[in-house]
């Protein structure tokens, strides 16, 4: 065949792809540029509709008739396979040119049909025009609250580098914690300030890599996040006695009952807080605390708390043996290590290490 | 809430992460939803892999002093320093709002590293007093804004090697303290945390020492001992803070007299680059092999950068002249030439790159 006769296409030989919006109106589009959209391409192949009109393929809430023709008209353009990228990039930089409400409909409908790159064209034109507004010109184009207090619109950005996952053991310790305070008076323990080598190190590599997981490592890295406790003393006293002194196991007389937000298959395991060898809760450990109790509003803590029991429950279903797994040490055998209250300051000096 | 009503919160991120770094401050100003968004470190993570982050080269640069070409200046202590920053892909130049509370202005001979989105700036000169500081800014990228983060605890150190693992990681090795004794202490810096950690000494004291972090370890190269002085020497120490301490020495990595302040980390396979002789080297394993001829427009580099698969070359002709820009892409040995305006073309005293 000559490529003059294959450039004719005769009408009666395209094939239609019927296609219905949520107003119930439906049309029929030619083949080629309904395939384009991924959502509708699966459709046809998989489910075999949009054959005939009475068999429309049924097209997602989000768009609407002229959304549809727009999207339509993109997909008309791009679909044909000769052009330039200077061609399509000058369609596109003309196609977006419309208001942002329209813009947003756009975005939202291609995101519907899985239309991935015309997404990106949008949500870039979207980018581009919130990167030139003054939040109150942002709030009033697309409809956002003025939510923020004065004070927080000059704050600086939490700059939270942690995982998600450990902000959220955190929480959990840090209620713990609460509770075990309040239930001082049953227990009267005392933590050995013994250090092992090993465990200095451990230490200060674990504080280093605490916040690197993204799933739960079972092992020190957790535990350590919220130990900052002293690491120069540590590494200070590692250096200094070189003892391989093991720390004494005293379990600690925790309550059993599990706190009221954490519901557990197993509550009879007692869940049982250790503490960083040397004992102190640093100032700085009662910043995190307050940090982990901080200024947010009612609907995100309560999000948080719920992401905090989900998360506590999806550890395991024997989870205060696992949350005591995390918290011990790495060692081959589970050593409980007791709550300490009463804890001595210790010298935060950086000493100078001179080792030959 | 939703972050864009009318959009689906998915497609309300594409917009965000599209958006350049420099309006983070608007949108965290904007209403509460999007300020978390933003703090959340997926947000982060989403814009580098869908491939919106931008790469920046920061830099503390002279002020060119217009006066100087009467002959006369006014600031009789020398030139004044400021940060800059270059975004190597698209050319373009800006200024960062200077550190608060640094009492004489912009240290001298500070040194910078990035960690994630943060530039820690540490130490330098007063340039008044000359004074050695331990002093800790930590400016955000996500925020625009500036801390104070702790002091380097210890000796007052300066012309120490510094670099970060890019994640939260800052070392700081060598240096020489008041008395111009050389260092053979380091320490680290947890940027997340706001803490310093001691590591071990490093076998040798390393005075204007280069610090390099390449395949998750940090190596201290050159530098010289206090009864050296100016005579570098050119072993190298390499630390390993999985394991918390160093390995042992390697010597002759560099040619006894090389100043090691053009190496920066290997690209791949390769461990080092540096400039020397008008040539970038590159080390793998035992050897040096050379990779390109620098422009004679800077073969005498002042700064030397590296970002993914680029090498960033800021110097002047060593026969004297203006300072420029080099880029050289290390697969394919190709240098471009980056335009610096005459704001930005001020002497480049310390330099990191980020990508953010």
């Amino acid at each position: 065949m000559s490529e003059g006769a294959m450039a004719v296409v005769k009408p009666e030989m395209k094939s239609y792809i019927w296609l219905q919006t949520a107003d119930g109106s439906i049309q029929q589009v030619e083949e080629e540029v309904a395939m384009f959209c991924p959502m509708i391409c699966r459709e046809v192949l998989q489910t075999g509709m949009g054959s005939s009109k009475n068999y429309a393929i049924v097209l997602p809430q989000r768009v609407n008739p002229p959304i549809l023709g727009l999207i339509l008209d993109y997909c008309r353009f791009h679909q044909v396979p000769g052009r330039s990228n200077k061609e399509r990039k000058t369609f596109d930089e003309r196609f977006i040119r419309m208001d942002t409400k329209k813009l947003c409909e756009l975005t939202s409908a291609a995101d519907s049909l899985q239309l991935k790159p015309l997404v990106d064209l949008t949500s870039r034109a979207l980018a581009r025009i919130i990167e030139g507004k003054t939040p109150e010109e942002i709030r009033e184009t697309f409809h956002l609250p003025d939510d923020l207090t004065e004070e927080e619109k000059l704050e600086p950005l939490r700059n939270i580098t942690d995982d998600p996952r450990i902000r959220l053991l955190n929480r959990l310790y840090a209620r713990k914690r609460k509770e075990l305070k309040e239930r001082e008076k049953l227990k009267s323990v005392e933590v050995e300030e013994e250090r092992v080598d090993e465990r200095s190190v451990d230490d200060l590599l674990t504080y280093i890599n605490s916040g690197d997981d993204k799933g739960v490592r079972a092992n020190k890295s957790k535990k350590k996040n919220r130990r900052r406790k002293d690491p120069l003393k540590d590494a200070l006293s590692n250096k200094a006695n070189g003892d391989h002194e093991d720390l004494e196991a005293v379990p600690t007389a925790c309550s059993h009952s599990e706190a009221k937000d954490l519901e557990v298959a197993t509550p009879h395991k007692a869940l049982k807080l250790q503490d960083f060898p040397l004992g102190t809760f640093s100032p700085k450990l009662e910043f995190d605390d307050s940090y982990m109790d901080d200024d947010l509003d009612p609907a995100m803590r309560e999000e948080l708390d719920r992401e905090v029991e989900d998360f506590a429950r999806r550890l395991n279903p024997d989870w205060p043996e696992r949350i005591q797994e995390i918290l011990c040490l790495d060692r081959p055998e589970r050593k409980l290590l007791p709550v300490h209250i009463n804890g001595t300051s210790s010298s935060c000096a950086c000493i100078s290490l001179d080792r030959r | 809430m939703e972050l864009i009503p009318g959009l689906p919160d998915d497609v309300a991120r594409e917009c965000l992460i599209r958006i350049p770094y420099g309006g983070f401050s608007t949108v965290a100003a904007t209403c509460k939803a999007w300020k978390s968004e933003l703090e959340l470190p997926r947000f982060r993570s989403r814009r580098k892999s869908a491939g919106h982050s931008q790469t920046v080269v920061v830099m503390a640069q002279a002020v060119p002093d217009p006066s100087r070409k009467t002959g006369f200046s006014k600031l009789s202590h020398g030139p004044v320093y400021r940060l800059t920053t270059l975004e190597p892909l698209s050319g373009s130049w800006d200024e960062l709002p200077p550190p608060p509370g640094f009492s004489g202005g912009f240290p001298m001979f500070c040194q910078l590293a990035a960690a994630g989105s943060d530039l820690v700036l540490i130490g330098g000169l007063d340039p008044v007093s000359w004074e050695a500081s331990g002093s800790v800014y930590v400016y955000s990228f996500m925020t625009g804004a500036w801390r104070r983060g702790a002091d380097m605890p210890g000796a007052r150190r300066s012309f120490f090697g510094c670099a970060s693992d890019g994640d939260r990681l800052v070392v700081v090795a060598g240096g020489h303290d008041g008395e111009k004794n050389a260092l053979r202490s380091a320490l680290a810096y947890h940027v997340g945390r706001d803490q310093w950690l001691p590591l071990p000494d490093m076998a040798r004291e390393r005075d204007e020492c280069k610090a390099v972090f390449h395949s998750g370890k940090f190596r201290v190269v050159g530098g010289y001992g206090t009864q050296m002085q100016g005579n570098f020497e050119g072993s190298s120490e390499e630390f390993d803070p999985t394991a918390w301490r160093w390995g042992p020495v390697r010597e002759d990595l560099l040619a006894a007299g090389t100043c090691p302040t053009t190496c920066v980390d290997g690209e791949g396979d390769d461990d080092l680059y540096m400039c020397r002789d008008g040539e970038v080297l590159a080390l793998r394993g035992p050897a040096w092999r050379p990779v390109a001829k620098v422009p004679a427009d800077v073969d005498s580099p002042a700064h030397v950068t590296k970002w993914q698969g680029k090498l960033l070359v800021i110097g002047s002709p060593r026969s004297g002249g203006a300072q420029k820009v080099y880029a050289l892409d290390t697969s394919s040995a190709h240098w471009i030439s980056i335009e610096s305006p005459e704001k930005f073309s001020g002497h480049v005293q310390a330099g990191s790159c980020l990508e953010i």
